[in-house]
């Protein structure tokens, strides 16, 4: 093979947005036609599979491959290129019927309550309708193949990558819709008769003769581009552009010519059931089921579906089903929820009966985190790294971007630990070091006391919290490595103390500052600590989980699983687990967020609506993630320099002690009350206030949840850099010539400062987005009527929105990296 | 479909797809067309080259004589910034106010410099290739080398490189989403309210999808199921037969 046609060959490109986008959508359909396949394998059999995958594979390959990169130098390239999208990639797409694979293949609660209204919206059901009537798909695609070949157009598509982007959508989704009335891919119903296609076809082909013969015997060139671009192999712009409209002339007609030639054929052949009337049809198949059964109840519904599994496989052209397109999509989507998600809910992978992801059923990574062991071992290795830590921060180099002290707890760990929390769970309380010696603590034999009744709430940890981060301001703690040194000293006695005097885990449920924020973090996480069948704790007696047992402790913040809900107070220590003789608690996938709109009696916690102290940490999470960010942005940085100057003041540590004060409590109280105020005056709903303020400040803490991850996110980028560097020197300098670590060149983060922007914005809208919808559930469960709840939502939507807009221009102000300076700066 | 296989889904998905794509130099405009020497050659940059961001520089050479593409020459590019362009030593996060403390690769060039263009980093395996970032705006000039058996010519264009858009512009479909969802949720509300409303009794409510969608051809669709159906005047179409039984 010559070189030019090796480098023509590996002349591809890849586009990670577009090409993942490809695989997601050929996952949820796959998802979807393997329970399809399984119900109903007459409607849904491999060769749509694979006709569906030929289709998203051709389009990939329209896109990606040295046809896309040769577009722009040769005509006949991008017409082969237009040609696969035009003509290959829809009809293969539609023979796979991906309507009710790709429905199937969404969650099950997403697709029924998310979509499924939508499929029964009559004016939805119109446009679709309209949108696939013959006629007007017909029209669509001659419109979008003239207005896209005139020269103005395809040379402005040449020019721009975004208008070649969208010209090349154009073309998909016209060609959807053209050969829609075509294919008829279930469960659609055709609107003209079968006949009728040939000449719907022929009539696509004459057009697409008409501009073949115009580009293949144009003496001019159409296309001024191609005119300035360079030659290659050898072609002329003639050449080329007459080669690209016999390519668009003679294969763009086989596209059309076959299919109505079939067609015809299959029409015309009298044995064809397609031309007997359709009751006929139906009673005919009403009689011979043939579909294989489970039992009685789905013998009788699939013998009855059969009806229309019959006629619909006899003859896939007509669905027999009556009604619009969408209506009859609609009807199979409902046969599909009757037999699939209400009488035989499906088989899932899911080791745990209950159907529910469970991080503990896993082969590997289940037994590893059951086991007591690995608990030791996750918190030997932080405690060596915080000893590590220690020991540089008290005896190495100042400059925080050069100390372990200064990088590890405020650039990477604090990061993870927000990504851990968002994508799992509550994983750095199961690491802990700091409680790596309660047990050696409890051995000094001092007198274990249960923890003071008065401070068993969350007031003396908000305490702590926010004395932690004015602590945090005040005192620079992320440019001091000796004072963070110190820190985590205290922290390590202070625990040693606690879990010395008092019993249970009374630090962690009571005092960390670091848990409390992880506590309501993790509301919003994906996993939990639960039940796995609720059943199995109904007949328990011995309650081992709570009480433990003699080979094993229950639960040290008294949490009684079976009456456990959310994971407030939960350590992920999997005591619990390992106490269960019954092997009935798991790492259960929950949906982020949703436990915070019941208000059940939980375990330990009670009811939130009762809660002062809890909706008071939540607020104070929340507000502390905007303030925290908020300061570090050279606005309020230049403001309080500001404020200070003009009171006199030296420093402008006293008005940022008070200013953050305001955010941390004072802003938090006054909005949450206003907006429980307005909210019971507007609805005029028997609620009290108290109420309202415990429930709704809870519904904040996603978007908290999310501007601390945008933050952290920010800290990551900027400084992943300086941790190999710092790692190294840190190594070397307190392990000496033991433990020399290879030096690696620096780099940041592989995200583009776009990007990162853009992820942080991702990050709001989601957090905004669950803070309304949580919020919403709320007010529908107090107030039935829709009015009602909206004058409920009113407020507390509109202190989510404020909060958001604050955190978005947050992220795009220019920041004060306080600290961060030394990086790069030579040392 | 477990739950965190979405949300495993979803984060591979959100970091890939924002994982800083390696801009191709795959045409965009056409900068220059010269013939010069034993050499043709072509130059394309990325349409609106703006700074601190990767710009394409892509380079196609040909031989004069035949229009042969030369797949061995050497190509070195020479950017040489505008006399009158503002360079600040600042980048996109800290802005003005801040020390910067990003390297000055990521900062962006303020000064002439040169790089080579290699097809490896190219889309085009013809073409040789170059990501640059540019350090302002303003009109740059681009000296092109281009040496293969022993001849050597250089080629000289101008790119024009204009001011980066205000962050603002290139967040805003992230900031219009939350607004499309609020608008969609409204509506599937509204939707599901209706549907409430016209919910059969003794149906659970996630059924009331498929009640509420045979409306129209529950008349039709039942009786070929073996069911009866009565419709009352101006009351929804009710099964009365084992589905409705099964439903309730």
């Amino acid at each position: 093979m010559s070189s030019v046609s090796q480098a023509i060959l590996s002349s591809w490109s890849f586009d990670p947005k577009i090409t993942l986008g490809i695989v997601a959508v050929i996952i949820l359909y796959l998802r979807g036609w393997r329970i399809l396949h399984r119900t109903s394998p007459a409607r849904f059999p491999g060769w749509r599979a694979l006709a569906f995958l030929a289709g998203l594979g051709t389009v990939w390959l329209a896109i990606a491959s040295p046809l896309d990169a040769f577009s722009g130098l040769l005509l006949s390239a991008h017409m082969v290129q237009h040609l696969l999208l035009m003509s290959v990639a829809p009809p293969l797409i539609l023979l796979g019927a991906p309507f009710l694979p790709l429905l199937r293949g969404l969650p099950r609660k997403f697709a029924r309550d998310g979509v499924g209204p939508f499929l029964t919206w009559p004016a939805l059901r119109l446009v679709g309708t309209t949108l696939t009537h013959p006629l007007n798909c017909w029209l669509i695609m001659a419109v979008t193949l003239f207005v896209w070949h005139m020269p103005a157009a395809f040379d402005l598509a040449l020019r721009s990558p975004a208008w070649h982007k969208f010209e090349h959508a154009c073309f998909l989704g016209a060609w959807l819709l053209f050969w829609w009335p075509v294919v008829r891919p279930f469960p659609s119903r055709p609107q003209w008769p079968l006949w009728s296609v040939p000449f719907y076809l022929l009539a696509a082909d004459l057009l697409n003769t008409t501009l073949s013969a115009i580009l293949t015997f144009s003496d001019h060139v159409l296309y001024p581009t191609y005119l300035a671009a360079p030659r290659l192999f050898g072609t002329t712009v003639l050449g080329d552009q007459s080669c690209a409209g016999l390519i668009m002339w003679v294969p763009g007609s086989l596209v059309y010519l076959v299919p109505a030639a079939l067609i015809a054929i299959k029409y015309l052949s009298s044995s064809n059931p397609l031309v007997r009337p359709q009751m006929v049809r139906l009673k005919r198949a009403l009689k011979s089921p043939s579909l294989p059964v489970r039992n009685s109840l789905l013998a009788r519904v699939f013998r009855k579906l059969n009806v229309s599994d019959r006629s619909v496989s006899l003859t896939p052209r007509f669905s027999g089903v009556t009604g619009t397109v969408l209506t009859s999509a609609t009807v199979s989507i409902s046969t599909v929820f009757r037999t699939q998600w209400k009488l035989l809910p499906p088989k899932t992978a899911s080791a745990t009966p209950t159907g529910h992801f469970d991080l503990l059923s896993l082969p590997l990574l289940g037994p590893f985190l059951r086991t007591q062991s690995t608990r030791r071992v996750m918190q030997g290795v932080l405690f060596i790294i915080a000893l590590a830590v220690i020991a540089d921060g008290l005896f190495g180099p100042q400059a925080s971007s050069a100390n372990l002290a200064g990088v590890l707890p405020w650039t990477y760990w604090r990061a993870f630990v927000v990504i851990a929390l968002l994508a799992a769970g509550n994983f750095f309380c199961m690491a802990c070091p700091f409680t790596l010696f309660r047990k050696l603590g409890r051995r000094l034999g001092l007198p274990q006391r249960a923890w003071p009744r008065a401070l068993r709430s969350k007031w003396f940890g908000i305490a702590l919290l926010v004395l932690f981060f004015w602590a945090y301001e005040a005192f620079s703690l992320w440019d001091r490595p000796i004072w963070t040194a110190w820190l985590i000293i205290n922290y390590f006695l202070i625990a040693l103390a606690i879990d010395a005097f008092f019993s249970g885990a009374s630090f962690c449920k009571y005092v960390c500052p670091i848990g409390q924020f992880q506590f309501v973090a993790s509301l919003v996480s994906p996993l939990e600590v639960k039940v796995r069948q609720p059943a199995v704790c109904a007949d328990c007696k011995t309650h081992d989980c709570l009480r433990g047992n003699a080979l094993q402790s229950g639960c040290e913040t008294d949490l009684y699983l079976p009456r456990k809900s959310g994971n407030l107070d939960c350590t992920f220590c999997l005591d619990c687990v390992r106490a269960c003789p019954h092997d009935n608690i798991g790492l259960l996938a929950v949906a982020p967020g949703m436990d915070l709109v019941r208000d059940s009696q939980r375990s330990s916690i009670g009811r939130f609506s009762r809660r002062l102290d809890i909706a008071g940490l939540a607020l104070v999470f929340v507000f502390a993630a905007f303030a925290n960010a908020a300061f570090m942005t050279a606005p309020v940085v230049a403001l309080t320099r500001k404020l200070a100057a003009h009171f006199g003041l030296a420093s402008s540590q006293p008005v940022t002690s008070i200013l953050l004060f305001m955010a941390l409590l004072v802003v938090p109280a006054t909005v949450s009350l206003v907006a429980a105020y307005a909210s019971r005056a507007a609805s005029r709903e028997p609620i009290t206030i108290r109420e309202l303020f415990c429930r709704f400040a809870l519904v904040l803490v996603p978007l908290g949840a999310a501007m601390w991850a945008g933050h952290f996110l920010m800290h990551l980028f900027v400084g992943w850099g300086s941790g190999w560097a710092t790692v190294r020197r840190a190594a070397t300098s307190l392990a000496g010539h033991f433990l020399t670590l290879p030096s690696r060149e620096s780099s940041t983060l592989p995200i583009g400062i776009d990007n990162l922007h853009a992820l942080q914005t991702i990050l709001l809208d989601a957090g905004l987005l669950l803070a309304l919808y949580l919020a919403w559930r709320i007010c529908v469960s107090y107030a039935p009527r829709m009015r009602d709840a909206v004058k409920l939502f009113a407020p507390w939507a509109g202190v989510a929105m404020v909060l958001y807009a604050i955190g978005v221009w947050i992220i795009l102000q220019p920041m004060e990296m306080r600290g961060l300076a030394a990086l790069i700066l030579p040392t | 479909m477990k739950r965190i296989g979405y949300i495993k889904a979803f984060q591979v998905f959100v970091l890939f797809g924002l994982s800083r794509t390696v801009a191709h130099a795959d045409g965009g405009i056409m900068r220059l067309r010269q013939v010069q020497g034993p050499f043709v050659i072509t130059i394309f940059t990325t349409p609106e080259p703006v700074p601190h961001r990767a710009v394409d520089v892509s380079v196609l050479v040909q031989r004069r004589d035949s229009n042969d593409v030369i797949l061995d020459a050497s190509v070195d590019l020479l950017l040489t910034p505008p006399p009158t362009a503002a360079v600040k030593p600042t980048e996109p996060i800290c802005g003005p106010s801040g020390v910067g403390f990003l390297s000055p690769e990521s900062a962006g060039h303020n000064a002439p410099f040169s790089t080579p263009a290699a097809r490896a980093q190219s889309s085009n395996k013809l073409m040789y290739a170059a990501a640059i970032e540019f350090g302002g705006p303003g009109d740059w000039t681009l000296d092109a080398t281009v040496k293969s058996n022993g001849a050597s010519e250089r080629f000289s264009c101008r790119i024009p490189v204009v001011p980066p858009p205000r962050q603002l512009a290139g967040l805003w479909p992230y900031l219009a989403f939350p607004l499309f969802a609020i608008i969609a949720f409204a509506l599937n509300q509204w939707l599901a309210h209706g549907l409430n409303r016209q919910r059969l009794p003794g149906v659970a409510t996630h059924t009331v999808l498929a009640s509420a969608q045979l409306q129209r051809s529950l008349p039709v669709v039942l009786p070929l199921l073996g069911e009866r159906v009565g419709v009352g005047t101006g009351a929804p179409v009710r099964p009365q037969g084992f589905i409705a039984r099964r439903l309730a």
